[in-house]
């Protein structure tokens, strides 16, 4: 099996799952954190692009879920826009953040990339704290009204649940079809050896921005609908501990595979609230087990997986051997 | 006049935090990003358990933080560089990033939500010349860390473990070649670059409390890094001492709300126009 077919076989293994939780879970409160798993699965494939393809360490998810979240609640809310043009408007303006930041790449690399991220991210959340005119302050946004297909509106959080996971699964295709095209090969050429891919002729840093501007416009839909999930939004949720919440999803899945990651949005998104009992250990027993997954498994779910496939080939070629002989 | 000697003596600490960057930097090329919480395990070390609890005068105390954060030092870079001395950088810049949630979190339940505070040598006390008043522990900063520069310095130029250790930063083939025993200089470089976190961490306690924020002079050390290039001794120093200017005039002249944005604000600027830092000797660095 190929990578991309084991891709795509996992992606609709992974969807069909999801789709069938829903009728099976019965506690309301983890039924709404399944309807946030999805819409951070929408937003961890916007950073599979840039992290899990492109190899770069974004620091400043938080950013761009902030701004989207905020573009969102703005405009239904203030500037009187229906939801759809509304949630476009997320989706763009985070792109057009993706470019903007996307241009220091030109000269950043490694740690200088992640660290400027990382400003970003503690920027964003220190003016949505503090631009009180416009942001509402630590107040936040009230009222953020949900998706409607004309005049029916989809306030029942059932219909809201399959309307976002019908949205990750196509975001989830485009991510797939971009990742075969010609534009993927050159996100991993860059990931895997910068200097390779610009000796080949790939332009690294338009490669390096265009990722960043995709993911961009997929954070912003997520971050769109989590506004209108939740019809409140407030700054302080908009942490650097979020933004490492989401890069530590792409690796507890695996660098590169998408599947991976959308599994790993899923578990860190109902991990925090399955072990509420453990309380302050809970982010001191998180901090290792990311730490244990760097050093013992840095291929993620994905490198457990392939590492299996592999030795279940090996186990079946020595049979055939044993049969031969 | 105030503001310059808390500005100044703010940025001799992030001096010391950006040297420690820099040394780790300098002998295995990476960056630990858990320096900052580094700085935070020192003060609450000092305030939390030696002086609060404990009741240890300053020297005694001053003295057990530092041992307990070279040791600290040694078994950390055993778990997060050690395993992963051949892996990608990035990979290392995770698992620095993992201890650094880590060790906020155990500080948290280790002396709990609320903030120590300690009220060092001098309290609240300062001098006063021509109206204006100044803190001593500000002063007692500067004192320190010069004379902590000038024992580093001797060491590095003059005493054959801190020639080994320069050895291995320049060329660590070739300081395996000579016989140096090169994983056991990193060890001692980690060692000393959490020292130095740790004296940070005891400088600072009694300026701010002691709390996970302590943690972001981590970012402030960075930028003090970028501003005064990477990989240099002075500018590591310089950069400090510009870092803390620029939070404590923006703090008095902008706004104190928005100190820390502008410092970043400034590192992003660096960042994009001037990589090579003020010096600009370091030439094209690769992180």
């Amino acid at each position: 099996m190929n990578n991309s077919k084991l891709r795509n076989t996992c992606l609709v293994g992974i969807f069909v799952l999801l789709a069938l939780a829903e009728p099976l879970i019965t506690s309301r409160f983890y039924k709404f954190v399944l309807a946030l798993a999805v819409i951070n699965v929408i937003m961890v494939t916007g950073l599979h692009v840039i992290f899990g393809l492109t190899g770069q360490i974004f620091m400043g998810m938080a950013g761009f879920w902030g701004i989207g979240s905020y573009i969102l609640a703005l405009a239904t809310t203030k500037m009187g826009l229906g939801f759809w043009p509304a949630l476009l408007l997320s989706s763009l303006g985070v792109g057009f953040m993706g470019l903007v930041l996307g241009i220091p790449t030109l000269r950043l690399k490694g740690y200088y990339l992640s660290i400027t991220t990382i400003g970003f991210g503690e920027i964003t959340r220190f003016i949505l704290m503090n631009w009180s005119a416009v942001t509402g302050g630590v107040f936040g946004v009230f009222n953020i009204p949900r998706p409607n297909f004309g005049s029916f509106v989809l306030t029942n959080d059932v219909h809201f649940y399959y309307f976002s996971l019908a949205l990750a699964a196509l975001l989830a295709v485009i991510a797939s079809v971009l990742e075969d095209s010609k534009y993927g090969t050159a996100f991993k050429g860059v990931r895997d050896d910068e200097l390779a891919a610009d000796a080949i002729g790939i332009d690294s840093t338009g490669i390096k921005v265009m990722a960043f501007m995709t993911c961009g416009l997929f954070v912003g839909i997520g971050a769109g609908l989590y506004s209108s999930l939740l019809t409140y939004i407030s700054p302080e949720v908009f942490t650097l501990e979020e933004s490492f919440r989401f890069v530590t999803m792409v690796l507890v899945g695996g660098i590169g595979f998408l599947p991976g990651a959308v599994i790993g949005a899923v578990v860190l998104t109902f991990l925090p609230e399955m072990l509420r009992f453990l309380q302050a250990w809970y982010l001191a027993i998180y901090g290792l087990i990311v730490l244990g997954i760097v050093i013992y498994q840095p291929g993620g779910i994905a490198g457990a997986l392939q590492g299996f496939l592999e030795r279940r080939r090996l186990a079946r070629g020595e049979e055939k051997q044993y049969g031969t002989a | 006049m105030q503001q310059i000697v808390a500005g100044l003596a703010l940025g001799s600490i992030y001096g010391l935090v950006a040297l420690g960057y820099n040394f780790i930097f300098n002998a295995v090329g990476i960056v630990n990003l858990a320096q900052g919480d580094f700085v935070m395990l020192g003060g609450y070390i000092y305030g939390g358990t030696l002086t609060l609890l404990l009741g240890l005068p300053f020297l005694p105390a001053l003295l057990l933080t530092a041992i307990a954060m070279a040791i600290f030092g040694i078994v950390s870079q055993r778990i997060v560089y050690y395993p992963l001395r051949d892996a990608h950088p990035r990979m290392v810049m995770l698992s620095t990033i993992a201890l650094g949630i880590f060790l906020k979190n155990i500080s948290l339940i280790a002396w709990g939500t609320y903030p120590v505070s300690v009220s060092g040598l001098f309290g609240q006390r300062g001098l006063r010349i021509a109206g204006v008043s100044i803190l001593y522990q500000y002063i007692f900063i500067l004192v320190c860390v010069i004379i902590l520069l000038a024992i580093q310095q001797y060491f590095f130029k003059k005493t054959t473990l801190g020639k080994s250790m320069r050895a291995v930063a320049q060329d660590r083939l070739a300081a395996m070649l000579m016989g140096i025993d090169a994983y056991k200089m990193i060890a001692i470089t980690f060692a000393y670059s959490s020292t130095l976190a740790a004296i940070g961490g005891v400088l600072l306690a009694p300026v701010f409390m002691v709390s996970q924020v302590l943690a972001n002079v981590g970012l402030k050390g960075f930028a003090a890094c970028v501003i005064g290039g990477w990989g240099d001794i002075t500018g590591a120093v310089i950069g400090g001492l510009v870092v803390g200017l620029v939070e404590v005039f923006s703090a008095s002249y902008i706004s104190s709300v928005y100190k820390d944005a502008i410092v970043f604000a400034i590192l992003i600027g660096f960042l994009i126009f001037r990589p090579q830092g003020i010096l600009g000797r370091a030439t094209e660095v690769s992180l």
